[in-house]
């Protein structure tokens, strides 16, 4: 199914357009690789699976000019339905082009691809001085910063290539082939305004750009650069506010490590990502490190276990172990401007070498205000991490010991906003764990307290462990006596047998003796669910007539007693039963040897007597009042299924219109009306020979009731006729003529009406209107109307009357004779 | 000939219906099929002769412009409402779609005045005339109270179960009722009737087939 894009409504799959507004559809040409759904043109992934229709590939657009109908559905673009038309023109092979030029950009050359990716160099030229302050320090080690690879210059994008480490100028740090046409980005462009950027202005430049404006935190991404080189290294002012879990940290040392603007940056092992690469740590001698991420490791010092294990620790983590420290000794100390006290957490922490020095990232370094305005930190924890030991029980082991918060309001340094935002509240919004809200306890809750029992105090987290009953404990809180009711829920500890499973219960439950359960195991009894008082009397509902509590005992009787009867069983299959099919057949048997009762001899003369139908005379003499040449207009209102009645009543009529010379014009609103027609015409053409034109087929009358008044309303068509004959064995045509010819008023044309037996009861008022002279119904009317010609009917049309006669009889005998066994037995039966 | 052929294919399609006897079966079934096909088939064969093509054949060529325009407003009205079939053209059929309603209840609703409505109440009203002697004031009488006791039966305040009605209206509408039954009643005798003829039409249509194929299988045997 095509989903329209404008309506969204279904359509069928191959479908132009759409079936409910109109607009087109694109044509299902993908099938999905994974379900083999088609999918519409425009879809990107499959509607029914989700997979990637369209491949992350590049599509080279063609040399030659394409139709921009042929891109538009060669180029897939666009998301899932509703679909996009593809862009078309330059501009959208430009865009393209551009669009891809930066995710090639993140493509590194074949060779290159087996270089360790910590020996990518990021050029700084062309950036922006917070950017550039950023620049990594110069690592120790030399020789790890020449092997370092570079990102091919032609596959960087521009903001990626002014990233790049400083390199030596011997070493070609060109940008990614972008093309001086393309079009940068406000932002960019205008930092590169003062400097342009090497890797944007032409993709030959080779020059790397000056190592002192690489970024801080970008500059840990290097690898081991000269000494000199470092010189790039910003400078943190004092100015830059820390967050207090970092400054708590902080050695006494590295405070002096934040004014270095260089910083040492050890290569990192060849093992280690780029990213990873420039978290190696500083060396403790050049404590300036004001990279952004502080290597661990030294490589001029023989990893020891710990340092392996450090040096597999991320430099974010390890740049947050203080300096100097103890290792085996440390702890976490919330501080807390309400409570001087500190609380000590114990964790694991890490084991690390007193020599390291605790480096700052520099990227920190960089933001830590002077100390004249530092704040009082917000109480938070200091993590750190002991080499896989867990933390000791005792104080002492694993634990660090922070500075004082005086100290560490000392250190603080003004935090950032978004810094600020991670922290937690302020100490007014102390921990929970500080303190313990009593919460409103609501009434029906209160109204469930145990006797004997109150609300809990406001206490705090005691510290220590409970004393006695009464006795106040730490924090203000006094051990209670547990309650009686309480005590009796303590689970019963002293007893070690394990609890019987459900089947040893069932096994060892006694055995039933008696009744059908006998023999089982495992019975549960009959109790009852709620005990009834000895002494409860149900009380009767307030308001109940003396009907309605007669007819609960009724049913409470019934269902204490129930009957033992039998159900019907419900029949598998709706085939009827042999009552109804020997009925059937009695009564097809019956009709048919009524039906066929004249004709076959069994009786001698006829029966019938044509019933009184007071519109017969009416009609006869209406028709006898016709002269030769007048025109008769005849409406032949039924088809071949009615044709069995109501051609006896054509016969007589029409002959009768025959025999005194009357012209004839037939129509028929009834499309089955006009083989009938002719073949009557035929028949008179035959039987009377009348003159050349007096019978006239009208043929169809299209229009119902419209038709009819344009017919009747229009002189031109027919001669004007002088009498108007309806032959129906329906009740719609007659209406439409009776109706509108009494529309016409003054020129209302006298009507004669011949009926089926079915149409007659219910047209019957239509009958006595004005404008209708006569009229017959049936085969009883038309033997009625042969009579009152004076003519003795034929010899089958008395035997039809009497085999009418002896079909009814049966009839009425049979429905009388189904109406007493229904009085009688039907009652039964039916149920 | 035509009508010999006429009778055997009247007569085997009169059994397949009899077949119903035994149960709804297949031959009932194609018997009715074939009926239905042939009645919709013959009258788009009769529209189409006596509509399509024979206001295409009035378009003479030395007719006017004029002319021409009034013959083409009728066949651009008709392709306009042949197009109600596509969902998405239907909106343009609406045009002749609104001008068949127009004009069809302009014509019902002149011809139900004057033609059903004032005509049948001028006669009922005749009827109730004292002038017009007692047979005809008693018709006249069963008439009225016959139409206004049905209508009571047929109205939807009274029909409300959860409203207690007077006793008056109770036995308004219980004779009203009595009035509804006697005219199914009738409506039914004469629908009977009409089925009993076609009955007899049909079975002495058999028995001439019949008759036919004795003769034929005399002649062809020799006795």
């Amino acid at each position: 199914m095509i989903r329209c894009p404008k309506c969204n409504a279904l359509n069928k799959d191959g479908s132009s357009f759409c079936n409910k507004c109109g607009s087109p559809l694109q044509k299902t040409q993908i099938r999905c690789p994974m379900c083999g759904t088609l999918n519409p043109v425009g879809n990107l992934f499959c509607d029914r699976c989700h997979a990637r229709l369209v491949p992350l590939e590049k599509v080279i657009p063609p040399e030659s000019t394409a139709e921009p109908e042929e891109t538009s559905a060669s180029r897939v673009q666009g998301i899932s339905l509703p679909t996009r038309p593809a862009a078309t023109g330059e501009g959208a092979a430009d865009k393209g082009e551009e669009s891809l030029n930066w995710l090639e950009g993140l493509l590194k050359p074949e060779s290159e691809a087996e270089t360790p990716p910590s020996e990518t160099s990021l050029p700084t030229a062309g950036l922006p001085d917070w950017i550039a302050d950023l620049a990594p320090a110069e690592p120790e080690v030399q020789e790890e910063a020449e092997a370092e690879t570079t990102v091919a210059p032609a596959e960087l994008p521009a903001w990626l290539s002014g990233l790049t480490p400083a390199e030596p100028t011997e070493e070609s740090a060109s940008a990614p082939a972008i093309p001086q046409d393309t079009e940068l980005p406000e932002w960019l462009a205008a930092q590169g305004e003062e400097e342009p950027p090497a890797a944007l202005s032409t993709p030959e430049q080779e020059a790397p750009p000056a190592p002192a404006e690489m970024p801080a935190w970008l500059s840990g991404l290097t690898p081991a650069e000269p000494a000199e080189e470092a010189a790039s290294a910003p400078a943190i002012s004092r100015d830059t506010e820390l967050p207090e879990w970092l400054t708590t940290q902080r050695e006494e040392e590295p405070s002096a490590a934040l004014n270095t603007p260089e910083q040492e940056i050890s290569p990192a092992p060849a093992e280690m990502p780029a990213w990873l690469s420039g978290l190696t740590p500083a060396e403790p001698a050049e404590e300036a490190a004001t990279s952004a991420l502080d290597t661990l490791s030294d490589e001029s010092q023989k990893p020891t276990p710990q340092e392996e294990v450090a040096a597999e620790i991320p430099a974010w983590l390890a740049d947050l172990a203080p300096a100097g420290t103890a290792p085996e000794s440390k702890t976490v100390i919330f501080t807390d401007e309400e409570t001087t006290s500190a609380q000590e957490i114990k964790t694991p922490v890490p084991e690390l070498e007193t020599e390291k020095a605790h480096k700052t990232p520099a990227w920190l370094q960089e933001i830590t205000p002077a100390p004249e305005t530092i704040s009082p930190p917000p109480s938070v924890p200091a993590f750190t991490l002991e080499e896989g030991e867990p933390p000791a029980e005792e104080t002492g082991e694993g634990v660090v010991f922070l500075d004082e918060p005086a100290e560490l309001a000392e250190k603080a340094v003004e935090i950032p906003d978004w810094l600020r935002d991670l922290a937690p509240t302020s100490t007014e919004e102390a921990p929970a764990s500080a303190a313990l809200q009593q919460a409103e306890v609501p009434q029906w809750l209160e109204s469930l307290r145990p006797p004997g029992t109150g609300p809990l105090p406001e206490t705090a987290l005691p510290d220590t462990e409970p004393g006695s009953i009464g006795e106040e404990v730490a924090g203000g809180l006094i051990k209670a006596e547990i309650p009686t009711w309480v005590q009796q829920l303590r689970p019963d500890t002293t007893a070690t047998v394990a609890a019987p499973s459900p089947l040893d219960e069932v096994a060892t439950s006694p055995q039933e003796e008696a009744g059908p359960l006998k023999g089982l195991q495992g019975i549960l009894p009959a109790l009852p669910v709620v005990d009834m008082p000895p002494d409860f009397q149900p009380q009767p509902a307030l308001g109940a007539s003396s009907q309605v509590m007669e007819a609960a005992q009724l049913w409470q009787d019934l269902l204490q007693h129930p009957r033992s009867t039998k159900r019907p069983v419900a029949r598998a299959h709706a085939r009827p039963g042999w009552g109804q099919t020997v009925s059937r057949w009695i009564v097809a048997v019956l009709l048919v040897l009524a039906a066929l009762a004249p004709i076959l001899g069994f009786l001698p003369e006829t029966l019938a007597q044509p019933p009184l139908q007071a519109g017969v005379a009416p009609l006869q003499l209406a028709v006898e009042g016709l002269q030769a040449g007048d025109t008769a207009l005849v409406a032949l209102e039924y088809g071949p299924a009615e044709a069995n009645e109501m051609d006896h009543i054509t016969e007589a009529l029409l002959t009768h219109l025959m025999e005194h010379g009357v012209q004839v014009v037939a129509v028929s609103t009834v499309p089955e009306g006009v083989g009938l027609i002719q073949t009557w015409l035929d028949w008179a053409e035959t039987r009377y020979q009348p003159a050349e034109g007096s019978l006239v087929n009208g043929g169809y009358l299209p229009g119902e009731s419209n038709g009819i008044a344009q017919f009747l309303g229009s002189p031109q068509r027919t001669p004007k006729p002088d009498f108007l004959l309806v032959l129906a064995a329906r009740t719609g045509p007659l209406r439409w003529w009776v109706e509108q010819n009494a529309v016409a008023g003054s020129r209302a044309l006298p009507m004669g009406v011949g009926l089926s037996a079915s149409t007659g009861p219910r047209m019957r008022p239509y009958l006595d209107v004005y404008g209708v002279q006569g009229w017959l119904i049936g085969l009883p009317g038309t033997t009625a109307y042969w009579q009152s010609r004076g003519i003795r009917p034929n010899e089958g049309l008395a035997r039809r009357l009497d085999a009418l006669l002896l079909t009814q009889w049966v009839a009425a005998g049979l429905l009388l004779a189904g109406a007493a066994y229904y009085l009688t037995a039907g009652k039964k039966g039916a149920a | 000939m035509p009508e010999t052929t006429g009778l055997i294919i009247g007569s085997i399609v009169t059994l397949l219906i009899f077949s119903y006897l035994i149960g709804d079966n297949l031959l009932y079934r194609w018997a009715l099929a074939l009926l239905v096909g042939a009645s919709t088939g013959y009258a788009l064969a009769v529209a189409l002769h006596f509509i399509i093509f024979d206001w295409v054949n009035n378009i003479q060529p030395s007719d006017s412009l004029t002319l021409r325009l009034y013959y083409l407003v009728p066949l651009l009205l008709g392709a306009l409402l042949l197009l109600k079939g596509i969902p998405r053209l239907s909106a343009l059929g609406n045009v002749s779609m609104g001008f068949m309603l127009g004009v069809g209840a302009a014509v019902a609703v002149s011809g139900a005045l004057l033609g059903t409505l004032i005509p049948q109440m001028q006669t009922t009203a005749t009827g109730i005339s004292l002038k017009a002697g007692g047979s005809a004031l008693l018709n006249g009488g069963l008439i009225l109270v016959g139409t206004l006791s049905s209508l009571f039966v047929f109205s939807p305040r009274l029909r409300q179960a959860d409203k207690e009605l007077r006793p008056i209206t109770l036995w308004l509408q219980r004779l009203g009722r009595a009035f509804v039954v006697v005219s199914l009643a009738v409506a039914f005798s004469g629908a009977l009737t009409s089925a009993l003829t076609i009955l007899i039409e049909r079975l002495w249509g058999l028995a001439d087939f019949a008759q036919l194929l004795f003769q034929f299988l005399s002649s062809v045997t020799g006795s």
